[in-house]
């Protein structure tokens, strides 16, 4: 069962009990929501906001990784972040502070949606991954569309850190030479405060990433070690958001430039053998070359490489270690250049041949 | 004979996948709605009237995006 199946199905008896002092609402359609209030990672499956009334965000919870959507969320955790929120929505009423408006902004005002209504092509539910969807589709269309996009809202790992999935505050490791062991975090310290936002879940520490610059700089950080509370700067390199091309799952890598105009499914063991491929080549079988729509230029590229459909792909630029389609196609994306060839290694008919393909924009 | 047949053939197969794709329609519904009236949590399902409810009891809102 999914983790959103358990929180509606399944809830821990202290779930419920906390979850009275909320008022929950779960939304399934974007339609009409507010995105200048409602701000978070729209390409999670879950995500969820504990807020006040005037839209003031306390804390956000979702996060996933790169394997599947669930593995980073917990019902202890949720608890956790709900119990503690409590405190905050407490100090911030009894502060008085109130949230400036802003100018509300929805999927539905969006360029793509805008040109879909007028061709009466709207999706019946606006789901959440539509609207980055939507904003990569505007972006590109106004030329301002940033190849760096794929990698918004960084987690934690980027910093060297590892949370405890139930106890998303608890250290679990450090990765060693990163930014955290440089700045001298170890394995059991808690975050208290990250940038200036108290945290208390792994979605609120790439909350606070997300809004840093990828040219890098000073991120201080407050945190428990046992009782003592401890202050430290992390110093992070230009370019620190940038992630590697095993770590892609969000589609919006597929608008990034250059495309290989080609893919197709890897090949099973069985495959393999029976064309004499080794065990640990990820070989592939092209069954589509993209001649159609805007994209046509990038499969008339792999096809005037020589790159014909059927043709199963040994090494692209001497790598043969892909780990799914979607894997190749991020690696290309993310590792070669438009006007630099590159070396493609096919079975064609039974005979090996090496072709050279120039990838275009 | 085998025009009608065929045709048969195929109203059944359209049958089966409308059928196909209610079943998985009503599966996926399961997480994304009609669970929430049996959930042991009280679900609003409207974001506007979540909001205006938390103004009026003071309570703060848990918005899960699904």
């Amino acid at each position: 069962m999914s983790f959103d199946g358990q929180l509606v199905r399944r809830p821990s008896p202290g779930l419920i009990e906390v979850s009275r002092e909320y008022v929950c609402v779960r939304v399934t359609d974007m339609r009409g929501v507010d995105l200048s209030v409602w701000r978070f990672d729209y390409d999670l499956t879950f995500a969820a906001l504990v807020a006040n009334a005037d839209g003031t965000l306390y804390h956000q919870y979702g996060n996933r990784g790169i394997e599947h959507a669930d593995t980073h969320l917990s019902l202890a955790s949720f608890e956790a972040l709900l119990r503690g929120s409590l405190e905050d929505h407490a100090a911030y009423v009894a502060s008085k502070a109130r949230r400036k408006a802003t100018a509300a902004e929805t999927i539905e005002g969006t360029a793509q949606m805008q040109r879909r209504a007028k061709e009466g092509k709207l999706p019946e539910c606006f789901h959440c991954h539509m609207v980055n969807g939507a904003h990569d589709y505007d972006a590109q269309a106004a030329k301002r569309y940033d190849p760096d996009s794929v990698w918004r809202w960084p987690p934690s790992s980027r910093l060297g850190l590892t949370l405890a999935k139930d106890d998303q505050t608890l250290v679990e490791a450090v990765a060693d030479g990163s930014a955290a062991a440089r700045a001298g975090l170890a394995v059991g310290d808690r975050l208290v405060r990250v940038g200036t936002r108290r945290v208390r879940s792994e979605g609120d520490v790439q909350w606070v990433l997300e809004e840093l610059p990828s040219k890098g700089g000073k991120l201080p950080v407050v945190y428990l070690r046992g009782d003592a509370e401890r202050q430290t700067d992390l110093t992070l390199a230009k370019g620190w958001k940038e992630g590697t091309p095993e770590e892609v799952w969000r589609n919006s890598i597929f608008i990034r430039d250059p495309k290989p105009g080609f893919g197709g499914p890897l090949l099973s063991d069985s495959e393999k053998r029976k064309l004499g491929i080794a065990a640990d080549v990820a070989a592939f079988r092209v069954n589509y070359i993209v001649t159609w729509g805007e994209e046509a230029a990038t499969g008339r590229a792999a096809q005037a490489a020589g790159i014909r459909k059927g043709d199963v792909v040994l090494s692209v630029a001497g790598k043969s270690d892909f780990l799914s389609p979607k894997h190749f196609q991020s690696w290309f994306r993310l590792t070669q250049k438009a006007g630099r060839a590159v070396a493609i290694e096919v079975l064609q008919g039974g005979e090996k041949k090496t072709l050279r393909m120039t990838p275009v924009e | 004979m085998s025009r009608r047949l065929s045709s048969r053939v195929r109203a059944g197969l359209v049958a089966a996948l409308v059928l196909g794709v209610a079943a998985l329609g009503a599966l996926f519904a399961g997480d994304r709605g009609a669970a929430e009236e049996e959930s042991p949590i009280r679900w609003e399902k409207d974001l506007a009237a979540a909001t205006a409810k938390a103004a009026e009891t003071g309570r703060p809102l848990l918005v899960v995006f699904r």
